[in-house]
């Protein structure tokens, strides 16, 4: 698993300069040899689609979602670990979910033989991030979830 | 339906599950309850809301103004801002909103803008004889500045969650920013007079043009972000990923102050604060489909008809429920999840889009800083060692400042609006 995000780790660094360079050739391309990359905005967009669900994964192993801990930090403490079991699980059911879902829509999607608009890419390609990120969610809260099971049993004993 | 999608995020909010999560979760139970919606919706509306390339400035400009930041550009920006001001008295107060001006002017970020000029800029006002207080008060509340001056990622945000010209949105902001600028500077230049704070140094051209000479590539990065934008060479998209690569080429090459094993690093570390807000932009999507087909907006619109409230009195709530939403949630999500109810609010009450959109800009860069939970206070509290009471005594007159500002920004459409007008 540490492994995997690992890798997520180097995905995401490759991909988000790879955007960059896309990006650059298209302007210079453009302007300076009068011919633009037309599947530059396409690549781009299904880049940023999978880094922002590889990302997802990272951000929930390190525990940095974006949430509002106004009235939660307020509350004590065997409620406040009762809360983290919660979401806990709540983002592994949800994260399933959509995981599920999203494979069975790849799965019609290349019976249909879906393309995108300009690179004429199978649309399952961009798809797969949901269901191969948010699958790495519903594995790291499933963690997260016996972390704070097993801690709860320790300190029972 | 829209009784589920009010109540559920609420609890749920307020039980600090992250904030993608909120929306992903109340989606899903109202569509697994909705015989007629279809459970696929919600992985179609997660894609459709990231299938927008204006998207793509936010993170090359979080990318670009971490490359601007630790690669030695803002540090010879304040350097120039200094020698600028350096003859007037209270020229370190001045060089502070100063530096935080053309920072905005690189950077969309105000965390970003509070971590790299606070860190050389707080000890320089401590030295100079700034107290304790108004120093924390100058740098927390500065960084407001670089979230409304373009390049702005509150601004890309909204202009994707409300489809408006980010470009517009842009040039709109530049006037707001340049004013709490000003209403800053008046401060600094009374404090600095009631406690007869010395000028930094003599003015001196031999000064302005040394460090002119050293900072010219950074200060060529404004002028390439928005000169490409406003020259129509480029969409914001494309400038923020040509500022990407001029901050690399810059950091590496020029200054030598990055390696490329620190240009991934940050292109790894870019990637996942961008995909801390993509992540709700895309749970925002079905949340924001599902408000729609509920019919909730309308019936939002219907029931602010009904009370008969004047675009100033609509504007004045707005601006109340902004601020109070800005103090416990960061602004991006603060957009995506209040933007598909108030836009067909504002839409009714009259108000034009861009101008709305600089008002939603302005009171949640305010809610950057305002107690008890506005993020510049944390980064200001770990960056200065400093007591959080401290801090938030210090924002008070600042604060008071940009609600000041805020109030001409709200009720006086031409600060925004004039030079929109320009932009086709």
């Amino acid at each position: 698993m540490n492994r995997l995000l690992g890798l997520g780790r180097l995905l995401l660094g490759t991909l988000m300069l790879t955007a960059v360079a896309i990006n650059f050739a298209n302007v210079i391309g453009r302007y300076v040899f009068a011919s633009p990359i037309f599947w530059a905005e396409e690549a781009m967009v299904f880049l940023q689609v999978w880094c922002v669900f590889v990302a997802a994964a990272l951000i929930t192993e390190a525990g940095n979602h974006l949430r509002m801990e106004a009235l939660e930090s307020l509350a004590p403490a065997p409620v406040r670990r009762a809360l983290a079991i919660g979401a806990a699980a709540l983002m592994a059911v949800c994260s399933f979910t959509i995981a599920a879902v999203s494979s069975r829509m790849i799965v019609s999607m290349i019976e249909n033989d879906q393309r995108s608009i300009v690179l004429e890419m199978p649309m399952a390609l961009p798809y797969a991030a949901l269901p191969f990120g948010f699958t790495l969610v519903a594995l790291v809260a499933l963690r997260e979830l016996w972390r704070l099971a097993r801690r709860r049993g320790a300190e029972k004993q | 339906m829209g009784g589920l999608l009010g109540w559920l995020p609420a609890a749920l909010l307020a039980a600090g599950v992250p904030i993608f999560l909120v929306l992903l979760a109340a989606s899903l139970v109202v569509l697994a309850f909705a015989p007629d919606l279809p459970l696929a919706a919600g992985p179609q509306n997660m894609f459709g809301a990231l299938d927008k390339f204006a998207l793509m400035a936010v993170p090359f400009f979080i990318f670009a103004g971490g490359l601007f930041s630790t690669g030695g550009i803002s540090d010879r920006l304040i350097r120039w801002v200094e020698a600028l001001f350096g003859g007037v008295r209270g020229s370190l107060g001045l060089t502070t909103i100063g530096t935080f001006e053309f920072f905005g002017a690189i950077s969309g970020s105000s965390v970003a803008a509070v971590a790299a000029v606070g860190r050389t800029l707080y000890p320089a006002l401590r030295a100079g004889g700034y107290d304790d207080k108004f120093s924390l008060g100058l740098i927390t509340s500065g960084g407001a500045i670089a979230s409304i001056i373009p390049p702005s990622i509150l601004m890309i945000i909204y202009g994707a969650a409300a489809e408006q010209s980010v470009a517009k949105l842009f040039i709109a902001g530049f006037a707001p920013g340049l004013l709490i600028g000003l209403f800053t500077a008046s401060y600094i230049l009374w404090y600095s007079r009631s406690r007869t704070l010395a000028a930094t140094h003599r003015f001196a051209w031999a000064r302005v043009i040394r460090t002119t000479g050293d900072a010219v590539w950074a200060l060529g990065a404004p002028v390439i972000i928005l000169g490409s934008i406003y020259s129509g060479i480029c969409t914001p998209t494309e400038s923020a990923g040509i500022a990407c690569v001029y901050g690399m080429l810059v950091a590496r090459y020029v200054y030598r102050e990055l390696s490329w094993k620190d240009i991934f690093d940050l292109a790894v570390s870019s990637t996942m604060l961008t995909a801390q807000i993509m992540v709700i932009v895309a749970a925002a999507g079905i949340y924001s489909w599902l408000l729609t087909v509920s019919g909730v907006p309308q019936a939002l619109v219907s029931g602010m008809q009904a009370l008969h409230l004047a675009p100033w009195q609509f504007l004045l709530a707005v601006n109340l429920l902004l601020l109070a939403v800005g103090c416990v949630i960061d602004g991006g999500s603060a957009i995506l999840i209040l933007a598909p109810l108030l836009v067909p609010l504002a839409r009714a009450a009259g108000v034009d889009l861009i101008h709305f959109g600089i008002i939603v800009t302005v009171n949640l860069a305010i809610g950057m800083f305002t107690p008890p939970f506005g993020l510049n206070l944390f980064v200001s509290q770990a960056m200065f060692k400093a007591p959080m009471a401290l801090i938030v005594r210090g924002l008070v007159p600042f604060l008071a400042l940009q609600l000041t500002a805020l109030g001409l920004i709200t009720f006086v459409p031409e600060i925004s609006l004039y030079l929109a007008r320009f932009v086709k």
